[in-house]
């Protein structure tokens, strides 16, 4: 026993050292954020998103994704359908019955976020008001925890705090904003809490440049 | 009969043993294959140049076309132009890059070319949050004796404090045509927006080193 347990003290450092692929699950119920999922269908971060890699065509995703769909949500008919921005257009589409859950908590839906046809970037999160109430503040440490604990010490930090006449106005009382972001390789993970007196909001959003320069055909 | 079990046993804890053996010598070959995989990821690190300052950073000499950059660092990506509109400066980082230098592992490591595509500057950079201040003041301590100890006094150097934590410490050799920074400051992105106009405070600490090249602007060739 105490020689098993020599071995395995030898072989601990070795086994510690060797890589393992930190993924990220969108369509199967994950209870620590991004994984790791050893599943073939779930990417490293730094190659893309549950099974689409960064730059993927929409036609290519659909064969992946048979039921993507184009989101019909009230934020991406307000702000993003069909306006052309300084990279092109954006186009969000969501899944039927996903499930992802970090940091113990569900987000949903999953957007999965392309421009210029191009796969570039995913968000989701969880919003609270008056009719679900829920503890912003819990929800947000928990998801940081669990980002903190695959990714560490993150990128940037920030707050805002809106306590000007307009924000008091429109929206009962202070604003305040937390935001922590992390850089992985071409990718950022930013988690943000948005706290209004009737209204709040966890979101996290994964970037990729990766998908963003193939999207915009810039060599790199 | 005794005999026979007792060498049936000792066959036993021979086979186990060797067995151990067997699973530690293939994890060893394992570990040593990937990282020998991962070393050539890298462009070769043993066959890194180490360029001393006057010449170059890592493989890279000063003034180095991009295409030729390319050639040596396969794996170099364009990462950001600045300033992002009319660019002066082209950032590229390395995808399998050995952050370590210096005696520091940093998290990020640049190689900035020219508009026109010259190598001019190599930085690295490190960021720390606010709990993690003394560390932070360490290592710019020690990095700030060893290239005193190396190139001499700064041309100049500085230490400013903003509600306990560094402003900016700062310290900047000129050595011939190439000069080394040595930066640690304070991340100002807490902001309270009033209608009297914006605050704002720390959120974390940055710490860079650059080493930058009059070479890669053409500039040591004018006398």
């Amino acid at each position: 026993m105490k020689k098993m347990r020599a071995y395995f003290l030898f072989l601990l450092p070795f086994l510690l050292l060797s890589p393992i692929p930190l993924s990220t699950g969108a369509d199967v119920t994950v209870n620590e954020a991004f994984g790791p999922i050893r599943n073939e269908r779930n990417l490293s971060i730094v190659d893309g998103f549950a099974a689409l890699k960064w730059g993927v065509s929409v036609e290519d995703a659909h064969k992946i994704y048979p039921d993507l769909r184009e989101d019909s949500s009230k934020f991406y008919t307000q702000y993003y359908k069909g306006k052309k921005g300084p990279d092109g257009v954006y186009v969000f589409y969501v899944r039927n019955n996903e499930n992802l859950r970090v940091g113990g908590h569900s987000l949903e839906p999953i957007e999965y976020r392309f421009l210029q046809g191009k796969f570039v970037a995913v968000g989701m999160g969880v919003s609270c008001d008056e009719d679900t109430p829920c503890n912003t503040e819990a929800i947000y440490q928990d998801i940081v925890k669990a980002i903190r604990k695959i990714y560490g010490k993150p990128y940037n930090l920030a707050s805002r705090t809106y306590q000007d006449d307009a924000t008091v106005s429109k929206t009962g009382g202070i604003e305040k904003v937390q935001e922590i972001e992390w850089k992985i390789e071409d990718e950022t993970i930013t988690v943000s809490k948005s706290v209004e007196p009737k209204f709040s909001s966890i979101d996290i959003f994964i970037f990729s440049y990766q998908g963003y320069f193939s999207a915009t055909g810039q060599e790199r | 009969m005794q005999r026979g079990k007792r060498g049936n046993a000792m066959i036993e804890v021979m086979g186990k043993r060797a067995f151990l053996n067997a699973v530690m010598v293939a994890v060893l070959l394992l570990f040593i294959s990937e990282n020998a995989g991962s070393a050539n990821g890298q462009g070769g690190l043993a066959e890194e140049r180490n360029y001393n300052l006057a010449e170059g950073f890592r493989s890279l000499k000063w003034g180095a076309q991009l295409a030729d950059a390319k050639k040596i660092y396969p794996d170099l990506l364009f990462v950001e132009q600045i300033p992002r509109t009319d660019p002066k400066y082209l950032y590229y980082r390395r995808k399998n890059e050995n952050k370590t230098f210096s005696g520091l592992e940093w998290d990020r490591i640049m190689y900035v070319f020219t508009k026109s595509k010259d190598f001019v500057s190599a930085d690295a950079e490190t960021r720390f949050e606010l709990e993690d201040k003394d560390k932070a003041i360490a290592q710019y301590n020690d990095l700030y004796q060893k290239i005193t100890a190396k190139y001499g006094k700064p041309f100049h150097a500085e230490k400013t404090d903003e509600k306990g934590y560094p402003f900016l410490y700062s310290g900047i050799w000129h050595i011939g045509s190439e000069s080394v920074s040595l930066d640690l400051g304070s991340i100002n992105d807490n902001k309270i927006y009033k209608d009297s106009g914006v605050e704002s405070e720390i959120s974390m600490l940055e710490f860079k080193l650059g080493m930058y090249s009059d070479k890669g602007e053409g500039k040591a060739l004018d006398f």
